[in-house]
């Protein structure tokens, strides 16, 4: 089950304390007020502890949650979630930006700029949206009236079925796709609906019992062990059903749902899926390439765009080659994708200019027409393996415009 | 830089060879081409081996091991070279063509199957051609051409020795069919700095084949200086698309490379 990835949100002017905005997603959240007056007091407590102009506190730490804080020009964000991550981070940072530019008067006095309802379609957009799929199932909760007084979310969940997905409400109801996915999130934030995303081909999971034990169950089958093996964190779940020789795959994403629920899996954060990607389409690039040109010309077009792309993308000095033309992403750098302190936005960037770089080199090297053909045929093999999120990957952008 | 010394060199051989023949001195020109041409092609050979022979096989390196195939081609080529001195030497001249032709077939066939391991590698990456019904064709229609051309050279020039032209006419089908493959993949990548390298080997293939009909049309084997001097050009033209071939990477430098 994939929810909204944060608990409650939470704005603060710096200088009284006051909560400006906030927004809980769970049942049960801190008190507004009360949680301001803290987070505020801390964090001075810190500035005069350390005598350091830019505040120092950045995360406080519960049983089960983490408040992760964010500083703008006069506000505060804080953000209540189950992990830290880079991404909820720069979502934060983004919309304590956002928020001073919209509502720069409050700095200077208060008076009331209906904050809540101005400021929602910003908070919806960072963090539910994202969730959001066309193929994520809408489970429409049985008293939905009661949470929701908006029009259009109230017809939209009138008129779907109770379960259903999003691209299906869509084409129930005739609106074009983009429309059921804002109604959905919409509903979503009202607290009208839950949603799931289903586990996906393209999906790359990492086992956590690894010693053939679960907590929860005790000891593992064996066929239970191999399977899990090939949950390495690095194989999407297309690959690992080739691997198992499964035939059936629908019925082996169910098992992996399962497993999912019983916590001997889960999900890799979005910076390592984006990493895994992207090096799985670089790696092919190399590869076609190299049947062509020699591994000596490839290593070298690689090596020498890596070099051109550092200063910009200091990360990059850790995607290496080992053999050959097979990339290797040294321990600093899958550490920091695992962990999720990396942006994903920051990973995928960096891997967008370098496939440009390599695929510029290359046309030099055989001609736009030539390179054309192997980014088309490197986009198809990797849309084998990542069916939903290969488009993911700016492909327009790597092919060569033809000379005249 | 190299490549433009081995076409400079070439074209010092073709000046000098010019020069000799507007004096009338024949006999000595073919001696001197006639050792030079094995020279030419065993050096080249080598230099093709040290190029691209230490790695390729080891690491599937389909460009590398196309590349080290040709060079192996022409230390053959070289070994055909010195068995017409050999066969001049017993003053057979009209065997000399038939053992040629004879000692190039070993080599001609490591250049196909470089080549064709190399298209093969190419049609992998390009998805050029589907299935296995081009390989078939390519069979049937060499067969087809080499019979066809050895009854009509047969019947052309009855009095010419038959063993010679069963031998050399599917050398010039073969280096026909090199020719074609080389031409089709200059032209895919006709717009990139590879086809440089490409389009060297492919005019010295074509000055081998011209070389190869010449042998069954005119009597080109016995004394004519042509013949070795037509197969010294076809040498360094090899030669310097290995060295183009070599030089790829360095068009893209980086230190990293140096300390890995």
């Amino acid at each position: 089950m994939h929810t909204v990835e944060i608990n409650s949100i939470y704005i603060i002017k710096r200088e009284t304390g006051v909560c400006l905005y906030h927004k809980d997603f769970t049942e049960s959240a801190f008190d507004p007020q009360l949680l301001s007056s803290f987070l505020v007091a801390m964090t001075s407590f810190f500035d005069e502890a350390t005598r350091s102009v830019t505040s120092q506190a950045r995360a406080f730490e519960g049983t089960h949650y983490k408040i992760i804080v964010e500083f703008g020009d006069w506000t505060l964000g804080a953000v209540s979630t189950k992990e830290d991550s880079a991404g909820i981070r720069a979502k934060l940072k983004r919309l304590i930006q956002r928020f001073e530019e919209q509502f720069n008067v409050l700095r200077w006095v208060d008076i009331d700029l209906a904050v809540h309802t101005r400021f929602e379609q910003s908070v919806i957009l960072e963090y539910v949206r994202s969730i959001i799929h066309s193929d994520t199932i809408i489970t429409v909760r049985p008293e939905w009236e009661h949470y929701t007084k908006r029009s259009e979310v109230i017809s939209f969940l009138r008129l779907i079925p109770s379960i259903c997905t999003v691209r299906e409400a869509a084409d129930f109801l005739e609106i074009p796709l983009e429309v059921a996915l804002n109604l959905t999130a919409e509903a979503l934030w009202e607290r009208a609906i839950s949603v799931d995303n289903p586990v996906k081909p393209d999906d790359i999971y990492q086992a956590m019992s690894i010693t053939g034990t679960n907590p929860l169950t005790g000891p593992l089958t064996p066929e239970t062990v191999r399977t899990l093996t090939e949950f390495d964190g690095e194989t999407p779940l297309s690959i690992a059903a080739e691997r198992l020789k499964t035939s059936d795959l629908k019925r082996f994403l169910d098992e992996v749902a399962l497993l999912e629920k019983r916590k001997m899996i889960e999900l890799v954060t979005p910076a390592h899926s984006v990493a895994i990607r992207y090096t799985s389409a670089l790696q092919s690039l190399l590869e076609n390439c190299a049947n062509i040109l020699g591994l000596k010309v490839m290593r070298q077009v690689f090596l020498s765009s890596k070099q051109q792309l550092v200063d910009n993308y200091p990360w990059l000095a850790f995607v290496s080659l080992e053999e050959g033309v097979d990339i290797e992403l040294r321990s600093s750098l899958t550490s920091a994708t695992i962990k999720g302190s990396i942006n994903p936005d920051v990973v995928n960037d960096g891997f967008r200019v370098l496939l440009q770089f390599v695929t510029r080199k290359v046309k030099d090297l055989l001609g736009p027409n030539p390179i054309n053909k192997i980014v088309t045929n490197t986009r198809k093999e990797i849309q084998n393996h990542f069916p939903s999120t290969a488009y993911e990957i700016e492909w327009e952008y790597l092919t060569a415009l033809k000379s005249s | 830089m190299h490549a433009i010394a081995i076409i400079l060199f070439g074209i010092i051989v073709l000046f000098v060879s010019l020069i000799l023949l507007t004096i009338g001195l024949n006999a000595l020109l073919y001696s001197i081409m006639s050792i030079l041409a094995p020279l030419v092609a065993i050096f080249i050979g080598l230099l093709g081996i040290s190029f691209f022979g230490r790695e390729s096989f080891l690491k599937e390196d389909r460009y590398h091991t196309f590349n080290v195939w040709i060079a192996l081609g022409l230390i053959f080529f070289s070994l055909a070279d010195i068995t017409a001195i050999l066969v001049f030497m017993t003053e057979d001249a009209s065997q000399i063509c038939f053992a040629v032709s004879l000692v190039q077939v070993p080599g001609l066939f490591l250049w196909v199957l470089g080549i064709l391991g190399y298209f093969k590698a190419l049609n992998a990456s390009l998805r050029l051609t589907e299935g296995t019904q081009l390989w078939l064709a390519v069979g049937v229609i060499t067969t087809l051409a080499s019979l066809s051309l050895v009854v009509i050279f047969a019947i052309i020039s009855p009095t010419r020795n038959i063993l010679a032209t069963i031998v050399g006419v599917p050398v010039i089908v073969v280096l026909g069919l090199i020719v074609c493959v080389i031409s089709g993949i200059l032209w895919v990548f006709r717009e990139g700095y590879i086809a440089r390298s490409l389009a060297l080997l492919l005019f010295g293939v074509v000055l081998l084949l011209i070389r190869s009909i010449f042998w069954q049309v005119e009597d080109y084997c016995g004394g004519n200086p042509l013949s070795p001097i037509s197969a010294i050009e076809s040498y360094l033209l090899v030669g310097a698309s290995f060295l183009l071939a070599n030089n790829l990477n360095l068009i893209f430098e980086s230190s990293e490379e140096g300390m890995e």
